[in-house]
């Protein structure tokens, strides 16, 4: 069950990240990894599809082809600087609490569950429609952040969807999916 | 001054009626809590406020829509204080700081500040609309394509008051902002970008999915990653804290320079909130008392940013209403109501019908008045609504934006495009980039690309154009000595270290 500190908003602490110390090998890894994006990035916009209209001035690919070559240079740039903190500096052993930061977003359900939670609820809200689209969403959400509290997921999900449905549908006049199971 | 004295004498009787006030403080209402959504679009709310303005005299039409896009400039700061999700582009700036002194237990003071600063930049914005409206809408000409580069430049200098870890990643973060604002039809050849044959994205990345992806579904997965540990705590925002006078003297610096930058950028047209903002708060980092406090719980910084997205309102208006240039979509919403009742926007307009003119300005300044009305009994709500138990508030953000990215595209590609964004803003968290910078590129690509290509088409092929132009130049100085500044910092450490 969760304790009370769990339950509260998350507050000062949220600033205390930026005290986490470098991590040169990873940095390196991730200079690669932009290097490569950028790099992608760049190849995949000279595939541009032309309309057949005439090129005034520089052509569309200009811009683009700019970007990745300026990204690509900065990320390799990022990853030689990492190389040479890690070479000055040694590899140190990140402590304990580093380490555990580092993994547990990969493994912890909740951000997982979070992020996934807009495309299960995009693909079902044709069939389901909105109210009980949302509804689903927003108890299911709940009974896995906290899933002691009975009444909160049977009432919040309830008000919130009702609300929700109520100013967008209603008051701003936009056509939300309906019911369509049936 | 005659003209203006008697265009004030044709209109106050109509805006001070009881209609009339009944008008503006409805209308800000609807701006202020509406604005406060996430993907619901300053634009969208005109639309729907259109249609009730037929009946109306022309004077209190133009005052419905003016106090609506009032309330709602400013109310996006709401959320992005609060939640760290900005309703617009224009608030993601307001996020950089105002989040972080959330964060640290000063919310209610961030939010005090967003409050009357925007009511003072918004409120001294139109003084300089009503005093010189013709020459302030003559002065959106003198603004090319080389201008508007170095405006966009201006705006993109701001990574260098976000670097919080690693400027280069900051850098990077802008960079890819860039590159996804390249996606969709290029408006100069009609070429399709990156689109991989999907529909949908010929018209580019959608912004409002995008930035709700970034910062609130980003934000909601980090903190749900941290109910799990013990080092949760509580926010200790408990009250709206209006800034006392000792205070506003303090961010007089910044709100002074940002209510200049707000209107100068809001005449530009296309230029807008976002862009107006984004300039602010870089520019306000030059001139703060704290600058190194920029980028980690600054007043100053949510002052720079709100009170120029505040004055954009009135600014936007100069051209619109002196040139029958609109510069923005809502500007466009009001001309168009202009235009059903017969009057046609130019200089003409000044002399035909001045109660019409001025009328609108006395609306926009008792709108600002409404404003601080309304903000004070929304923003204790708001921030009640934000201490609501974790395990609830974030599946009721995550239901609250999804529902904003479905309305801001009347698609389910919005939210496909918010969840993508989600899963990009959280890795970006993790490795310690930024995601305001992402959406600064984002924001400011297609203006930048468009201005860059345009000017070169102009000067067939010649970058001399943006050094000959004095304007530009000026901008390209400013923006260049702003992205040194880290470097000139670092150095300066780096020998005050060597001494010790």
């Amino acid at each position: 069950m969760a304790s009370i500190e769990e339950d509260r908003h998350p507050g000062p602490a949220a600033v205390a990240e930026d005290d986490r110390p470098a991590r040169p090998m990873v940095e390196m890894a991730i200079g690669i990894c932009c290097a490569l994006a950028f790099a992608g990035f760049g190849l995949l916009s000279q595939q541009t599809r032309s309309a057949g209209l005439a090129t005034v001035g520089i052509g569309p690919t200009f811009f683009p082809v700019g970007i990745a070559i300026v990204g690509t240079g900065l990320s390799l740039l990022y990853a030689v600087f990492a190389l040479l903190r890690a070479w000055r500096g040694g590899l140190p052993q990140a402590p304990a609490e580093l380490a555990e930061d580092t993994r547990q977003p990969f493994l912890a359900h909740r951000p997982l569950a979070i992020l996934a939670a807009p495309v299960i609820w995009a693909a079902a809200l044709p069939h389901l429609g909105f109210l009980l689209g949302t509804w689903a969403m927003m108890t299911l959400l709940i009974i896995l952040f906290d899933p002691a509290r009975v009444r909160a997921w049977v009432v919040a999900p309830l008000v919130l969807t009702t609300a929700l449905w109520l100013i967008f549908e209603v008051a701003l006049q936009v056509r939300l999916p309906p019911f369509a199971l049936i | 001054m005659e003209q203006i004295l008697s265009g004030f004498a044709g209109a106050l009787p109509t805006v001070f009626s009881i209609e009339g006030l009944l008008v503006i403080a409805l209308g800000v209402a609807f701006g202020v809590i509406a604005g406060a959504i996430p993907g619901i679009s300053s634009a969208l709310m005109l639309t729907l406020a259109l249609p009730f303005t037929f009946d109306m005299p022309a004077v209190l039409g133009l005052s419905l829509l003016a106090s609506i896009w009032t309330g709602s400039q400013y109310s996006s700061s709401i959320p992005a204080i609060l939640i760290n999700t900005p309703a617009s582009a224009s608030s993601v700036p307001t996020t950089i700081d105002g989040h972080r002194l959330h964060q640290m237990g000063r919310g209610g003071e961030a939010l005090g500040v967003s409050l009357i600063t925007g009511f003072i930049g918004g409120l001294a914005a139109t003084v300089v609309l009503t005093l010189i409206v013709i020459p302030l809408g003559q002065f959106a000409l003198v603004f090319g394509p080389a201008e508007y580069l170095g405006v966009a430049l201006l705006g993109l200098a701001a990574v260098s008051s976000m670097a919080d870890r690693s400027f280069i990643k900051t850098i990077l973060s802008a960079l890819f902002g860039l590159a996804i604002a390249t996606v969709g039809l290029d408006l100069f050849t009609g070429a399709r970008r990156l689109t991989f044959g999907v529909q949908e994205l010929t018209d580019g990345i959608p912004l409002i999915p995008a930035i709700v992806g970034l910062f609130a579904l980003s934000e909601v997965a980090i903190q749900a990653e941290r109910l799990r540990s013990n080092s949760v705590k509580a926010s200790g925002s408990a009250r709206v804290v209006l800034p006392s006078l000792k205070t506003l003297r303090w961010l007089g610096r910044v709100t002074g320079l940002s209510t200049v930058v707000g209107i100068i950028v809001g005449i530009m047209p296309g230029a807008g909130g976002s862009v107006a903002s984004f300039v602010a708060y870089s520019e306000g980092r030059r001139i703060a008392h704290e600058p190194e406090n920029f980028g980690k719980g600054s007043l100053e910084g949510v002052a720079a940013a709100e009170t120029a997205n505040n004055a954009v309102v009135a600014g936007d208006l100069a051209p619109t209403l002196a040139l029958g240039v609109p510069g923005s979509v809502p500007a466009a919403i009001m001309m168009s109501a202009l235009l059903v009742d017969g009057i046609w926007p130019g200089p003409m307009l000044f002399s035909r019908n001045p109660e019409v003119v001025y009328g609108l300005f006395v609306a926009l300044a008792l709108a600002n008045v409404f404003m601080v009305v309304w903000g004070l009994c929304v923003q204790p709500l708001a921030l009640k609504m934000a201490s609501i138990r974790a395990p609830i508030l974030l599946p009721s953000i995550v239901a609250i934006v999804l529902a904003g990215a479905f309305a801001s595209t009347g698609s389910m590609f919005g939210v496909y495009v918010a969840a993508a964004f989600g899963v990009v803003g959280y890795l970006m968290r993790k490795f310690d980039f930024s995601c305001g910078a992402a959406v600064l590129g984002l924001v400011l690509g297609p203006i930048f690309e468009t201005s860059l290509r345009r000017a070169l088409g102009l000067s067939h092929g010649d970058p001399a154009i943006f050094v000959t132009q004095p304007i530009s130049l000026l901008l390209i100085l400013v923006s260049l000595v702003l992205f040194s500044m880290p470097f000139v910092r670092a150095l300066r450490r780096r020998s005050k270290a060597a001494e010790a």
